[in-house]
């Protein structure tokens, strides 16, 4: 299962560097930012998998998402032919390199949270609970910010 | 549930406001926002009223008697912050209701304006230091809505510098989070002011963060731009609260109540501080705009704010807690004023404006008061915090940094002066002899703001011992638990 996450990481986060389209790209990164959040919950580090998905996925994301609004970036732009063999090769590579070079990490098994003990729901909607407040911040902070620039381009129309 | 408000009511109306917008375009959002931030200020003052002077609030919210695990904490020095956010926010409200109508649509800008606030408030109301980052980056992003409200190729350039700099900044501080987390095992403040952690390498990641989000100088180049490009009420709420929120109230936060408060600390604080004082002051000088000047002004301002919390004696604390409320409340004053006059005049280039001071009388005295407050001139309230923090200074033998803080402000009042001379005194222009003073909501909001000036400037002693005075216990404990932590230590 960990496997077929690591893939899907790998995948978006390659679509997200060849694709020109920059909002697409955002959203395949946050798209990799998820799954990598579900990973580090899988390895027991529930504080990571939500730090992870608040900052890159949240709040990142909202960041990157206006950028590109206020510079004109979502404008229509063209596909290239996706470089698909380059993807490959480079894809091939890195999996050769993790199979030989990386047996495992250096893991201080003292500070690994037992199996089990916390619950990624109890992590995201218990103990952080303010954090979601917060983000209820971001996101309206970003929707709103989002329409202003929308209306105004359309006031310059452009 | 009663602290909860703070946050929770600016994001409900925030969220039901482009519905609103959609039935009615001013009156309605005018009204909800407006009465949303009175009823904020009504509910800050009657905390005030029953704040007993020390200790803290702590509310976990409940829904059906399930603990949601929200903990919102009030402490004194939570308390005047969420006191100065209530003041100038709602001062911002009322102007906005005659001056945003030009900046396409009021709700959309109400609604921002409200998370903004809600974020702010969440900022200083949480004692988890992930929280308050996320609240900062929300605070931030509304912040970026409203200089990209000026609409104009400048805003939008503003906006740009103004987010790529934050984002930096924002990268610096959750570095340091992360590596707090990393050492401590822990987010929530005091955990981590009883860990006893603290490390050279994070405290300069936070402080160059916090830099960013203050102004400071080397870290202020995107303030004049946002500030310039941006509608008034931005720089107004911005300079006002938001640099202090999200600048200066973290700061002292991490450094005074979650790692220790060291020399080290102190010594580069009051550095930034001088250098802060003295660029702001000479960088402001040679300008012709309002809103520049203005901007440079405040690099300037809360450089003061800095060194008297920088110090680190209970006497720079209170002078410097004492000014971040004070500049609150003055340069958002001015910074409405520079409002004012663009737009009446369509600019806010001094060289091209002058004599307005007849028609615009509100205008012209409020401007007055504020450039005086600003000044340090007695017996308004910029006098006694910069006469607090010289005094602490010449009482920490730093004499010469006495002196510098003295000049600069002689410094502030020439320019300021100057400006006003130009733009209120003389004889009018021939453009502007028809022109009649700002509609009554921004007149009211000016004239309040003007009131609040000489209000704290004559009775200050009891706004000290009211709001202050628990605020700066609140950072002097941080610093007995450091100097106890030191003892152990040694």
């Amino acid at each position: 299962m960990d496997i077929l996450f690591l893939v899907g990481v790998i995948v978006f986060v390659a679509c997200a560097v060849l694709l020109k389209d920059m909002m697409k790209a955002a959203i395949c990164l946050m798209v990799s930012s998820i799954i990598m959040g579900i990973i580090f919950f899988r390895l027991h580090a529930p504080y990571a998998g939500v730090f992870e998905i608040s900052v890159i996925a949240g709040l990142v994301m909202v960041l990157f998402i206006m950028t590109i609004s206020l510079i004109g970036g979502d404008a229509d732009v063209k596909e290239p032919p996706v470089p698909i063999a380059v993807f490959i090769f480079l894809f091939l590579v890195f999996s050769l390199v993790v199979a030989l070079k990386i047996p495992g990490l250096p893991i201080d098994q003292s500070r690994v949270l037992p199996i089990g003990s916390v619950k990624i729901g109890e992590v995201l909607w218990i103990r952080r609970t303010f954090d979601i407040i917060g983000q209820v911040g971001v996101i309206f902070a970003g929707v709103f910010v989002l329409l202003s620039v929308v209306g105004a381009r359309r006031k310059n129309g452009k | 549930m009663f602290l909860f408000i703070f946050v929770a009511i600016p994001l409900i109306v925030a969220s039901v406001m482009l519905i609103i917008g959609r039935f009615s375009r001013d009156v309605l959002p005018d009204f909800l926002a407006n009465l949303c931030f009175f009823l904020l200020l009504c509910a800050s003052i009657m905390i005030s009223c029953s704040w007993p002077g020390t200790g803290q609030y702590m509310h976990i919210l409940k829904w059906f008697s399930t603990n949601l695990n929200i903990k919102v904490v009030l402490d004194g020095l939570s308390l005047l912050m969420i006191f100065t956010i209530s003041i100038v926010s709602l001062s911002v409200g009322l102007f906005s209701i005659n001056y945003m109508g030009k900046y396409g649509s009021k709700s959309l800008y109400y609604a921002i304006l409200l998370v903004l606030v809600a974020s702010m408030n969440g900022i200083v109301l949480t004692a988890d230091l992930f929280t308050m980052y996320i609240f900062i980056e929300a605070a931030g992003i509304a912040s970026y809505g409203l200089v990209s409200l000026g609409r104009t190729r400048y805003s939008t350039e503003g906006a740009f510098k103004y987010l790529v700099l934050s984002a930096i900044a924002s990268s610096f501080i959750l570095l340091g989070i992360a590596g707090v987390f990393v050492n401590t095992g822990t987010t929530d403040i005091r955990s981590i002011s009883a860990s006893g952690f603290s490390s050279k390498f994070f405290i300069i990641l936070f402080l160059t963060g916090f830099s960013f989000k203050c102004g400071l100088v080397p870290f202020h180049t995107w303030m004049p731009d946002a500030y310039t490009a941006a509608p008034a009420v931005l720089p107004a709420i911005s300079s006002g609260i938001f640099v202090k929120v999200a600048g200066v109230y973290t700061v002292a936060r991490i450094f005074f109540n979650a790692l220790p408060f060291s020399a080290g600390v102190s010594s580069v604080m009051v550095y930034l501080g001088i250098i802060s004082i003295v660029v702001g002051a000479l960088l402001a000088l040679g300008q012709s705009g309002l809103k520049r000047l203005l901007a440079y002004s405040s690099i300037s301002q809360v450089g003061y704010i800095i060194l008297g919390i920088g110090i680190g004696t209970p006497l720079g604390i209170i002078g410097g807690l004492l000014h971040m409320f004070n500049h609150a409340i003055f340069k958002s004053l001015l910074f409405l004023n520079a409002g004012a006059v663009e737009y009446t005049c369509g600019t806010d280039d001094s060289l091209k404006l002058g004599g307005l001071g007849k028609n615009m009388p509100f205008t012209s005295t409020t401007n007055v008061i504020g450039l005086l407050s600003a000044a340090g001139v007695p017996p308004l309230n910029g006098f006694w915090s910069k006469l607090i923090i010289v005094v602490a200074l010449f009482k920490a033998n730093m004499f010469l940094y006495g002196f510098i803080a003295i000049l600069a402000s002689v410094l502030t009042l020439g320019y300021l002066l100057l400006i006003q001379r130009r733009v209120f005194f003389g004889k009018i222009k021939e453009c502007f002899e028809n022109i009649v003073d700002v509609p009554f909501w921004m007149n009211l909001s000016m004239v309040g703001l003007g009131l609040v000036c000489v209000w704290v400037g004559v009775s200050f002693a009891p706004i000290l011992i009211k709001w202050v005075l628990p605020a700066a216990n609140v950072l002097m404990q941080g610093i007995r638990t450091s100097f106890c932590a030191l003892g152990g230590i040694l």
